[in-house]
This record gives structure tokens, C-alpha cells and sequence, in this order.
């Protein structure tokens, strides 16, 4: 009789099924748990009934919805990571109060404020103030960007240390699994241990999973076999030459190819979106130097022509052509150097010609020294900076102005011309002056005075004859005036050399001769600290004059000038902004894509292997109405047994 | 086959939601309290571009205003020590007249001489005028005083005067690529040729005194003479309050087209950047009915299942 064994065999499966109810409930929260449930099968033996048996406890999985979940894991580590760093990068380029463009705007409006009031030394020391604090931000912003580039590298370092981790951990689940699955065991609970680390894994790569028999997975990452059996591989990040950073597996230097996960996000930031943000910053600050600085270097302080300057950048070497050592570009053009008798106010004009592609700084110091006959003596500092001294009772600047007198004169007569005012126009060139007739200034009738500029057009036409007072002022356009002296001319002649720019090779910016800022990146651009020590420094004038902003005002035209890339730098601060608000919006939009596809997923997931309270109640109350059943079965048995065994006795 | 909807089923979905609704809840009451839409570039990265582009605008304004009122106020002084002048040059006719005219007695032209030494410096002081301590009439030239007596008679008193000021005028930045010259160069209002204010003065000073000798009838005919010399003075001087009027109407102009720009300017960085505040209160309102009902929902979800039927 097999009764007994039957019931047994009934009670065994019924509290198999509570337990199993009561696994399924106690982890329906547990992360990555899945549910399992019981297979049963009569028990036959010699093809009799014995009872039932419990074949398989199941673990409800299925293999395509996890993998997609893990892909969106993989995906969604990437794009969260980009993220984090996009938005550091907004928050910096955000416009406000105290930013880079703030600041840029106030110094340029400080720049057309001084327009107004140019000897004004208080406003000389705000606009300083704002310069300065311009320098600052950029500085800051520079430094920003560094911190948050340092702070990823060790951000990366400690994600690759956990997924290291990750790797040693399933390759000893891995061997639990197979030592229990080899045997004909089943290690559910482990295998959802694993997955849970792969899961993990996945979120900081892209990864592939290879089935192996009793249950072994080996895990492939970046395109590398990460874990393979019960053998784990160790991944490491490394900097080339060129600090680009790329994982690759310890021991071996090929690069692995990081598709997703957040480590994929945390290199491209690192690689590319922080670093992109330094350059973008050196361009705004290099721009912004010369810019001004060329501008700057071609005026005049409050207290007129200088004795000495000393250039505030360094090249990188003294005797190679200045195209590949200079600091800011320089191109082929002129300079022109104004030197001042300080005695007699007597001042000329020489125009030296600078190629960045034959002169060196030590050349270039040369030949100003040539070009002024010694009255200003070029040379270059043991750390490869050019300074200027004057010969004493002398002085020098570049602010192009005309000289005292004009250049070729032949009246053929008595009467000399003087020649005054500020070059206005907008070329250099030689104007060419022409006395048309013959006779005495102010008598003879028809006596005239014609101004042809470098292209021969005629400019102005002034008498000088009948009517006209010897020695008064007659304007020749562009805001220079002639006067000529009692006296005769015969058909008379001179030249007076104008100069719009005086510095068209960017030589003096480069050299930092004269600037106002100092550096030639985001982090070392500062105001020069002889300027900011001295608003008098600031060169706001053209003609040397304290009511003259002219200067002030060609600077103030900077913002207006496409400088960067044809952006002017409010255009480029805006587009940075703009374009780092642009890319976490791409990125936001990327991720509330995977969050909803994720959501899907998971109800799919849960929908398959998540763990239903009310089915397990039920379950619960199946399994205990077997066991009453099987229980009251056994009774019934013994019952009859014992009706069997008072027949008998 | 519909979807088994379990309890972690039910969780990451109230879940997702309420994370939802909670960023979205932050974000209008963030707007309620600043009243701004654009918080961050990302908000609107079209608008923050024009944002920056709308307010640097404005701030440019400001200081071309401020520079325009500079500017105003130096030619205001330079309006009023130019009507001096002319009521100088007006007095001065007067005494011409009067002493060119046959029934004055020529014992009086020594104290209209007198009375023109006074003209002559109270022209030399106006012309000399300064505001703020930077001189009105010497162009760039600001510091030094722009006219100088070059010589004077044996009594001590102006035979010449010259002017050493700037051949350039001060040009200010008051509006974008418009400049106006803000200090006039001195000599092309007091000394243009033919029409120099003091030698006109000057001469009138040494006829009355009849330095050079003439007799009465050529001293009175060359003092109706100088009249006419007086009055080219005169009208250099008119023309030159013409020019500054007319600077004076240019920059008014300039500064009401420069509020006008910034009231647009202002209303557009509103239009860009402000959160319509009624339309987020609404939205608001329904946002916190709707976390409130999603709240009660979950409560409610969680609060049955069959567990609890199980005795």
C-alpha cells in the first residue's frame, strides 16, 4: 500500500508551494528578484502513481525584455552622465550678474562712458576696476572648467574601480552557480545576484552577455571580455600625450571602444565636452587681448608720449621669427613710432616695417632702434620681453599722430607751412599737399592749396591767396588743418605721412608693449598691474590731449567688430550659452525618452518575473487547501487501516 | 495578454509620477516666485541668445544716455558763456556807435575805452570759462586755458591774444556710430579769420583811445567802421550758438530715440524672459489637485489587496 507514500509526497509538495509563496512575497520588493514558481509532475514508479513530485522550481525570466532593460540601463548611464556635466557647464556660461558677459558689456560701457569724460581719473579707476574684474571671472571660469575636468577624472577613476569590482564579484557568482548547477541544483536567488551586478556593469558600459553551460555567463565590455567563467578582467583609464583619457584592459594598451554606460559619458565629457569649453574661453580671452590691446598700445595716457615701456609678454624664444614664437599673432604690416624732443615738443614719425615670418624679437628691437637714429633704443629682456628706452630728453609712443612738420617740402619761396590736427580718416598714407599758382600767400589772387590723399583723390582745396590771413588755420579734411606763413611760393609742395593704425602687424599687442591687459589665455589674463596701479596709464587719447576719448572710443568700436570666428564677443558669449543650453536640453529630451521606454521595460519585466501579492495570497491559500487535503487523505488512510486492523483484531 | 500589474509594477509607476509631477510643480512655483521663465540657457537656449543680445543692448544705452547728458550740460555752459560773448560784442557796437556818432562828446571815449578794457576782460574770462574744471572752448585741450595774452600795450593791457588750445574737437559716443562734439576748438568761434572777437574788441579799445593819432573826423568814420568789424565778431559767435543749438536739438533727439529704443528694448527682454504669472498660478493650482489626487491614489492602491482577506 502506497497511500501513505502518496499523501507524504502531497504534503511535501503543498509546503514546497507555501514556501516558495512565502519567497515570492518576502522579496517582492527586493531589487532584481524574480519570481519563481512550482512545476509538479505525478510521480510514477514502475508505472504506478506514486504521488506527486516537485520537478523544477522556476524562475520566471525572460531573456529579451532583460536585455533591452539592460541596453536602456547602458543608455541611460550615458546620456545621465553627459548630462551632469552639460549642466555644470550651463551653470557656468549662464549670463547674470557678475559673468563674463556682464562684465564684458560693463567694460565696454565703461569704455564709451569715458568717451565722455576721459581725464576723469575716477571713472579711469572704475573702468580699471571693471577690467579688472573681467580678468577675474575669466580666470574663475577657466579654473572652473579645470576643477570640473579634475573632479571627472576622479569620477571616472572610482567608477572604473567599481566596475572592477562588479567584474571580481560575477566571476564568483559565476563559480557558486556552476558548482550548484553542475550537480543538477538550481541557484535562482544567485542568478538574480548575478544579473544584478550585471546590471550594474551595464550601467557603467555597454555589455554583452554569452550563455555558458550550467549557468555561467561570460560578460563581454567595451568589446572586451570582462569576465569569461570564473576568470575576471581588470579595466583601467589612462591619458595619452595628448591627455586624452580611454579605458583599456590592465595590462594592454589598446583603447576600448566605450559605446554607452556611464563611464561612455563620463570620458566624452571629460574628452570632449569640458575640454572644449577651455579653448572656447582661451579664444574669448586671447581675442579680447589683442583686440584692446592693439587698440590700447596705439594711444596715449594722460601723461602724454612715454620714456620706457616694457613689454608684458614674453616670446618663446628671442632670435626666431616672431610667427612662431610670439605669444598673440602677428602678420606682416607696419609700426609706426613717434619720437618727442621733449625740449622744443618737436615730434616726428617713422614707420617700420615688421614680417613675422623673417623678424625675431631681438630684430624687431633692432630695427626700431635704427628706424628712430638711437632716440629710442629697442632690446630684449633676459626673459624674452622687448623693452624700449628713450634717449634722454626724449619721448616715444605709437599712437601714429602727424608730425610737428611736414615731410618733403619744396615751396620754392619764403612761406612754410605747419601742419595740425588728428588724422580722422580711416587708411595710412601719405597725404600730398599742392600750391596751384605762383605768388605771395594772402595777396596774389587765385593762389591755392590742393590736398590729394595716398590714392590721389582730391580731398580739399583752400585758397591762399587774396583774402586769406597768413597764419590762420585752413582745414584740409579729416582733421587736419594747414596754416602757411607770410611769404611767397611757387607752385610749392609738401607731404604730411597720416596714419589711421598705427600698429597694423599686431607686433605691439603681441609683445605687450603698451597694453592694457596682460596674459594671452583664460588664466593668465590680468590688467597690466603698471596701468592698474596708474589710471593716468590708460591710453584713452590719439592726440595727447586730456579732453581727447578718441582713443577710448576706437576701443569701444571693438565690441561691435567681428573678432571671433565673424562673432563679435557678445555674439560668441551668447552662442556658448546658447549652445550649452542646447545640449543639456538634448540631453533632457534623451532622457526622459529612455526614462519612458525604461518605465515600459519594466512593466514588461514585472509583467514576466515581478512578484504579484494577490497571486501569491492565492497561491498561499492553494497550496495550504493541498496540504488540508493530502493531511485529511493521510487520515482517511489511517482511518480505513484502522477499520482494517478492528476486523482483524 | 494584458500585463500582470504587480506591486513593484504599481510602485515605479506611482513613482515616475509623482517624480514628474514634482519637477513640473517645482518649476512653475519657481516661476510664481521669480516671475522669469528662462531660469538657465536650457530653459530656452533661441532666448537666452537674444536675452544677452537684448540686454547688452540696453546697458549701451545707458551709458550713451549718461553720455549724452554729459554732453548736454557742456553744451548748455557753452550755450550761455556764448550769448555773453554776444551781448558783449552787442555792448561793444553800442559804444562803436556812440562814439562814431558826431553829438558824442569826445571827452567821453576814454571812459567807453575804460568800459571796453572791462568788455575785453570779461571776454577773455568767458572764453576762457570752464565747467567741472575743463576748459569750455579748447576742443581736446581741457586743462590749460585755451586763449593767452600775447602781449600787451605800455599800460599793461591786451595788445594780442592767441589761442593755444586743441585744433580737435571732443567727440562723445552718444549713440551707436553717432558722435558729437561735445568741446569745441576755441579759435574756430572766437578767432576765425576775419572775425577774431578780440582783436575786434581790442581795435575798438585803441580807437577810442585814438592811439594812432587820427583826427576826430577819421577817428569817428574808422569807429563806424569798426561796427561792421564788431558785427562779423559778432556773427561768428552766432553762428557758433546756432551750431551749438543745434547740437543741443540733436541730442535731444538722440535721447529720445535712444528711450524710445530702450522701452522697446525693455518690453522685449519682458516679453522674453517673464513667466505670465496668471497663466502659472492656473497651472499651478492644477498641478498641486493633480500630485494631491496622485497622492490619494497610491495611498488607496497600496491599501487593498488579498492578503488582507486571508484569516
Amino acid at each position: 500500500m502506497n497511500s501513505f507514500e502518496i499523501g507524504l509526497s502531497a504534503l511535501r509538495a503543498s509546503q514546497r508551494g507555501i514556501d516558495l509563496a512565502g519567497q515570492n512575497l518576502a522579496n517582492a520588493t527586493t531589487p532584481g528578484y524574480h519570481r519563481q514558481s512550482l512545476l509538479t509532475s505525478a510521480r510514477v514508479v514502475a508505472g504506478e502513481g506514486l504521488g506527486v513530485e516537485v520537478t523544477q522550481v522556476r524562475r520566471l525570466y525572460e531573456a529579451s525584455v532583460e536585455n533591452a532593460l539592460r541596453t536602456n540601463v547602458s543608455r541611460s548611464g550615458r546620456v545621465d552622465a553627459e548630462l551632469t556635466t552639460l549642466r555644470k557647464v550651463e551653470s557656468l556660461w549662464t549670463p547674470g550678474t557678475g559673468t563674463v558677459s556682464d562684465r564684458t558689456e560693463q567694460l565696454f560701457n565703461g569704455l564709451a562712458q569715458l568717451t565722455a569724460r576721459p581725464d576723469d581719473v575716477a571713472l579711469r579707476q572704475t573702468f580699471l576696476s571693471t577690467a579688472a574684474g573681467l580678468a577675474g571671472e575669466v580666470n574663475n571660469l577657466a579654473r572652473s572648467f579645470t576643477q570640473t575636468r579634475n573632479d571627472l577624472r576622479g569620477e571616472i577613476d572610482d567608477s572604473v574601480a567599481k566596475l572592477n569590482a562588479g567584474a571580481t564579484r560575477l566571476a564568483s557568482l559565476n563559480q557558486q552557480i556552476e558548482s550548484i548547477e553542475r550537480v543538477g541544483g538550481q541557484a535562482n536567488d544567485l542568478r538574480d545576484q548575478r544579473d544584478e551586478v550585471i546590471k550594474d556593469i551595464a550601467s557603467r558600459v555597454d555589455v554583452r552577455t554569452i550563455d555558458q553551460p550550467y549557468g555561467v555567463v561570460n560578460v563581454i565590455a567595451a568589446n572586451a571580455a570582462l569576465v569569461v567563467g570564473t576568470t575576471a578582467a581588470q579595466f583601467q583609464a589612462n591619458a595619452d600625450s595628448a591627455g586624452v583619457l580611454s579605458l583599456s584592459v590592465q595590462g594592454a594598451t589598446a583603447p576600448l571602444t566605450v559605446s554607452e554606460g556611464s563611464l561612455a559619458g563620463q570620458l566624452n565629457a571629460y574628452n570632449q565636452i569640458v575640454t572644449q569649453q577651455t579653448p572656447a574661453l582661451d579664444n574669448f580671452a586671447r581675442e579680447l587681448a589683442s583686440s584692446i590691446d592693439s587698440v590700447h598700445a596705439t594711444g596715449l595716457g594722460l601723461d602724454g608720449p612715454v620714456t620706457t615701456a616694457l613689454g608684458s609678454r614674453a616670446v618663446s624664444s628671442p632670435t626666431a621669427p616672431l610667427a612662431t614664437t610670439a605669444p598673440l599673432p602677428v602678420q606682416a604690416g607696419s609700426l609706426y613710432l613717434s619720437v618727442t624732443d621733449q625740449s622744443t615738443g618737436d615730434r616726428t614719425l617713422t614707420q617700420i616695417a615688421i614680417d613675422p615670418a623673417t623678424q625675431s624679437l631681438q630684430d624687431v628691437a633692432a630695427a626700431i632702434t635704427t628706424a628712430s637714429g638711437g632716440q629710442v633704443t629697442g632690446t630684449v629682456t633676459s626673459d624674452n620681453r622687448l623693452q624700449l628706452q628713450a634717449q634722454s630728453g626724449f619721448a616715444f609712443d605709437f599712437a601714429g599722430r602727424i608730425p610737428s612738420d611736414p615731410t618733403n617740402v619744396m615751396m620754392n619761396g619764403t612761406t612754410v607751412p605747419t601742419i595740425s590736427g588728428n588724422y580722422t580718416g580711416s587708411a595710412n598714407g601719405t597725404y600730398s599737399v599742392q600750391v596751384v599758382g605762383s605768388g605771395t600767400v594772402g595777396v596774389t589772387a587765385n593762389l591755392r592749396l590742393e590736398a590729394r590723399d595716398a590714392n590721389n583723390n582730391l580731398v580739399a582745396s583752400v585758397n591762399i591767396g587774396q583774402g586769406y590771413v597768413p597764419g590762420t588755420p585752413v582745414s584740409i579734411g579729416n582733421g587736419m588743418t594747414v596754416r602757411l606763413g607770410a611769404g611767397t611760393t611757387s607752385s610749392g609742395s609738401f607731404s604730411i605721412p597720416v596714419v589711421a593704425n598705427a600698429d597694423t602687424s599686431g607686433v605691439l599687442a603681441a609683445t605687450g608693449v603698451g597694453s592694457l591687459f596682460q596674459g594671452q589665455d583664460a588664466l593668465s589674463l590680468k590688467v597690466r598691474p603698471e596701468v592698474m596701479s596708474d589710471p593716468r596709464q590708460l591710453a584713452g587719447s590719439r592726440d595727447g590731449e586730456p579732453g581727447d576719448g578718441s582713443n577710448f572710443a576706437r576701443m569701444e568700436q571693438v565690441r561691435d567688430q567681428p573678432v571671433l570666428a565673424g562673432q563679435t564677443f557678445q555674439e560668441y558669449l551668447a552662442g556658448q550659452s546658447a549652445s550649452a543650453g542646447s545640449a543639456v536640453q538634448q540631453r533632457e529630451d534623451q532622457q526622459q525618452a529612455l526614462q519612458a521606454l525604461g518605465d515600459r521595460l519594466q512593466a514588461e519585466q514585472q509583467s514576466v518575473s515581478g512578484v504579484d501579492v494577490n497571486e501569491e495570497a492565492l497561491s498561499l491559500l492553494q497550496h495550504q487547501r493541498e496540504f488540508e487535503m493530502a493531511a485529511r487523505f493521510i487520515t482517511v488512510v489511517n482511518s480505513t487501516l484502522d477499520d482494517l486492523v478492528n476486523i482483524v483484531s | 495578454m494584458d500585463l500582470r500589474i504587480t506591486f513593484q509594477t504599481q510602485l515605479n509607476r506611482q513613482t515616475a509620477a509623482l517624480r514628474k509631477q514634482t519637477d513640473a510643480l517645482a518649476r512653475l512655483q519657481q516661476q510664481a516666485s521669480t516671475g522669469l521663465r528662462v531660469q538657465s540657457p536650457s530653459d530656452d537656449p533661441v532666448a537666452t541668445a537674444q536675452l544677452l543680445r537684448l540686454r547688452s543692448e540696453d546697458g549701451r544705452r545707458d551709458a550713451q544716455q549718461a553720455n549724452g547728458s554729459t554732453v548736454q550740460t557742456k553744451l548748455d555752459q557753452a550755450n550761455t558763456q556764448l550769448l555773453d560773448a554776444s551781448s558783449i560784442l552787442s555792448r561793444a557796437r553800442e559804444i562803436a556807435t556812440d562814439g562814431a556818432s558826431d553829438g558824442n562828446d569826445p571827452t567821453a571815449f576814454e571812459t567807453m575805452a575804460r568800459e571796453v578794457d572791462g568788455l575785453i576782460d570779461r571776454m577773455m574770462t568767458l572764453a576762457n570759462a570752464r565747467d567741472d574744471g575743463k576748459a569750455l572752448f579748447g576742443g581736446t585741450s581741457t586743462k590749460r586755458d585755451p586763449f593767452v595774452v600775447t602781449s600787451t600795450d605800455s599800460f599793461g593791457r591786451p595788445a594780442t591774444v592767441a589761442y593755444q588750445g586743441s585744433d580737435d574737437p571732443a567727440a562723445v559716443t552718444v549713440g551707436q556710430g553717432q558722435q558729437v562734439d561735445m568741446l569745441q576748438p576755441g579759435e574756430s568761434i572766437f578767432q576765425r579769420p576775419g572775425q577774431d572777437v578780440f582783436q575786434a574788441l581790442i581795435g575798438l579799445r585803441d580807437l577810442l583811445r585814438n592811439t594812432g593819432g587820427l583826427p576826430l573826423g577819421s577817428q569817428r568814420q574808422a569807429l563806424s567802421q569798426q561796427v561792421g568789424t564788431l558785427d562779423q565778431s559778432q556773427q561768428a559767435i552766432l553762428d557758433s550758438v546756432g551750431g551749438v543749438s543745434a547740437s543741443l536739438e540733436s541730442i535731444q533727439g538722440i535721447n529720445n530715440r535712444l528711450s524710445d529704443l530702450k522701452l522697446q528694448g525693455q518690453t522685449d527682454i519682458s516679453n522674453l524672459e517673464s513667466a505670465d504669472i496668471s497663466q502659472v498660478v492656473v497651472q499651478l493650482t492644477a498641478q498641486q489637485n493633480l500630485l494631491t489626487s496622485t497622492l490619494a491614489v497610491t495611498r488607496m492602491s497600496f491599501d487593498q489587496n488579498l492578503l488582507d482577506l486571508l484569516r
